[in-house]
């Protein structure tokens, strides 16, 4: 586990209390704090790993703060922003949804990927992040390929139970695929039948 | 034709089977991230997918799931906004929240690649894409819709204020189109204009002109060229089509065919977007065809019966040489080199 998910789990419940104190807004702070994690996460990978960060603790709160102090510094109704570059921004309600859930995956991702045991997670982070190929993953990290590509597939099996377990349905999916009958699958019987002949 | 009793009504699954049959697709996928993938592989893989619906239900979440963590390559953009201090400046009004860290560029390097985008968009954002033969690319577009453009394709884009007008010149894309009332987004093509109305869909201009279309989510409308300046105008006057997910038209000027497919089938025409092309019982002849628009390769029949020989099949674009190998284990087909080509034969009409 990443040593900053790890300060992050010891202190979240801290962050989302002085983050609600600052928005008075549950949700907000909720959203407030994944995105904390998720830059504090980029930041230690970007700093090479665990020694990177020399405080983790006082770094997730100073993210925090200044996050908040943001916000706090910018009230107002939506819609009502001026100059600069928001000006330039016209999203619909739709578009912002869109982007705070793609948002809140990233940082589902983000926690499964922290989560993985190091090597796992570097291995995983450069075939995702970097997206290099699995030979030269293996190379950078000094491994076998079949060593890479087991690592990768532990990260995407932890990415899908986080999904899972935080309700991200997969329903519609299932559906279309009972409804495959004709999918690649059924044709493996033709084709065998075809060769037997 | 043989029959399986196991197959296709398999429908609940106890969680230690899912989990289970979670990690055997996960590898899979893994598997299929390779450089290249053996026949053998291949076809393990079409063994393991064909035991249950759980199975292929488990591979597609996998795979989907797989292509969303593209979401993690924000992560290096975010570390390098964090390391460079200072430049964080959120907005949270909390429903625009979202909009806001797009927006104020929470990210500031992030911010350099938006404010580009931004700037352009504000007169008209333009830009083009094109592919050569077996190239693919995708890219988000500053509406926060994007785009997949597929081998061999030429794609400009122009974003004012009142339309978002996409010109396919060739080839093919698909576009996940953001909703935006005020802005519709609508391709233009040689054999008619295509209106997204909250969509996701591909659009292919084939050789003879003729345009096809295939919706995966939502409705899109679709009118002749020739009223191409004014599709409101096409729809009033009744010349447009409408079509829903699911379905796919051949339209050139006015609607050849429609036909309405498995979502299981939809998916599979459009396997392309993750580098992949999957057939299911289809002409040798079409496969061919299709697999020519992703190589130079020449690669020609040796008569009617090899042409109309029914194959399936899962190959990674570009592939050729899987497919190759594929038609002559598993078919029982042979392939030499003839010329600056391929020549497929049956092995059977060999001397």
């Amino acid at each position: 586990m990443s040593e900053i998910f790890k300060t992050f789990i010891d202190n979240e419940a801290a962050l989302k209390r002085l983050l609600v104190g600052y928005t008075s807004d549950t949700e907000a702070a909720e959203d407030l704090a994944q995105e904390v994690f998720i830059r504090a996460f980029a930041a230690e990978r970007k700093a090479g790993g665990k020694t990177g960060i020399e405080n983790p603790r006082a770094y997730l709160f100073q993210v925090a703060r200044r996050l908040a102090f943001e916000r706090f510094r910018r009230p107002g109704p939506a819609g009502s922003d001026q100059g600069g570059v928001d000006t330039l921004l016209d999203e619909t309600q739709a578009m912002a949804d869109d982007w705070l859930e793609s948002r809140r995956k990233l940082a589902l991702f983000t926690r499964a990927v922290a989560s993985l045991p190091e090597k796992c997670r570097e291995a995983f982070l450069l075939r995702h992040v970097d997206g290099l190929r699995y030979k030269q993953i293996a190379n950078r990290m000094g491994i076998s390929v079949s060593a890479v590509e087991k690592h990768v597939a532990l990260g995407l099996t932890r990415c899908a139970e986080f999904l899972a377990s935080a309700g991200y349905q997969q329903a519609d999916k299932t559906s279309s695929g009972d409804s495959g009958a004709g999918s690649i699958s059924s044709l493996t019987t033709d084709r065998e039948a075809d060769a037997d002949q | 034709m043989p029959t399986n009793k196991q197959d296709k009504s398999a429908p609940l699954v106890d969680f230690p089977d899912r989990s289970r049959l979670r990690s055997e697709a996960a590898a899979w996928v893994i598997l299929l991230g390779r450089d290249s993938v053996s026949v053998d592989d291949r076809q393990n893989l079409a063994q393991w997918l064909a035991q249950s619906s759980a199975h292929r239900a488990a591979f597609e979440e996998l795979q989907g799931l797989d292509s969303e963590l593209s979401l993690l390559r924000d992560l290096d953009d975010i570390g390098i906004a964090m390391a460079d201090h200072g430049h964080t400046k959120p907005r949270m009004n909390r429903r625009r929240f979202a909009a806001g860290l797009a927006a104020a560029g929470l990210l500031a390097p992030l911010a350099g690649v938006y404010l580009t985008r931004r700037e352009n968009a504000e007169i008209a954002e333009e830009r083009s894409f094109v592919t050569s033969v077996g190239e693919q690319l995708s890219a988000g577009l500053s509406d926060g819709s994007s785009i997949k453009v597929n081998t061999a394709s030429r794609v400009r884009l122009a974003f004012s204020d009142d339309e978002r007008s996409v010109w396919l010149d060739a080839g093919e894309a698909f576009f996940s189109v953001a909703k935006d009332p005020d802005r519709p987004f609508r391709v233009y093509t040689s054999g008619g204009v295509v209106q997204a109305i909250g969509t996701a869909f591909a659009v292919r201009v084939a050789d003879d002109m003729a345009l096809q279309v295939s919706v995966e989510e939502g409705v899109v409308a679709l009118s002749p060229a020739s009223d191409a300046t004014d599709v409101e105008l096409a729809g009033k006057s009744g010349a447009t089509e409408q079509l829903i997910a699911g379905q796919k038209a051949v339209f050139r000027n006015e609607l050849q065919s429609i036909e309405t497919l498995a979502m299981a089938d939809l998916e599979r025409s459009l396997a392309w977007r993750q580098g992949v092309l999957a057939y299911a019982d289809e002409r040798l002849a079409d496969v061919i065809d299709d697999v020519s628009r992703y190589t130079e390769i020449k690669i020609s029949m040796s008569g009617r019966d090899v042409a109309e020989r029914r194959v399936a099949g899962y190959f990674r674009v570009g592939e050729v040489d899987a497919l190759f190998e594929s038609l002559q284990l598993s078919f029982g087909l042979q392939v030499k080199r003839v010329g600056d080509g391929y020549l497929i034969s049956d092995s059977s009409d060999a001397p």
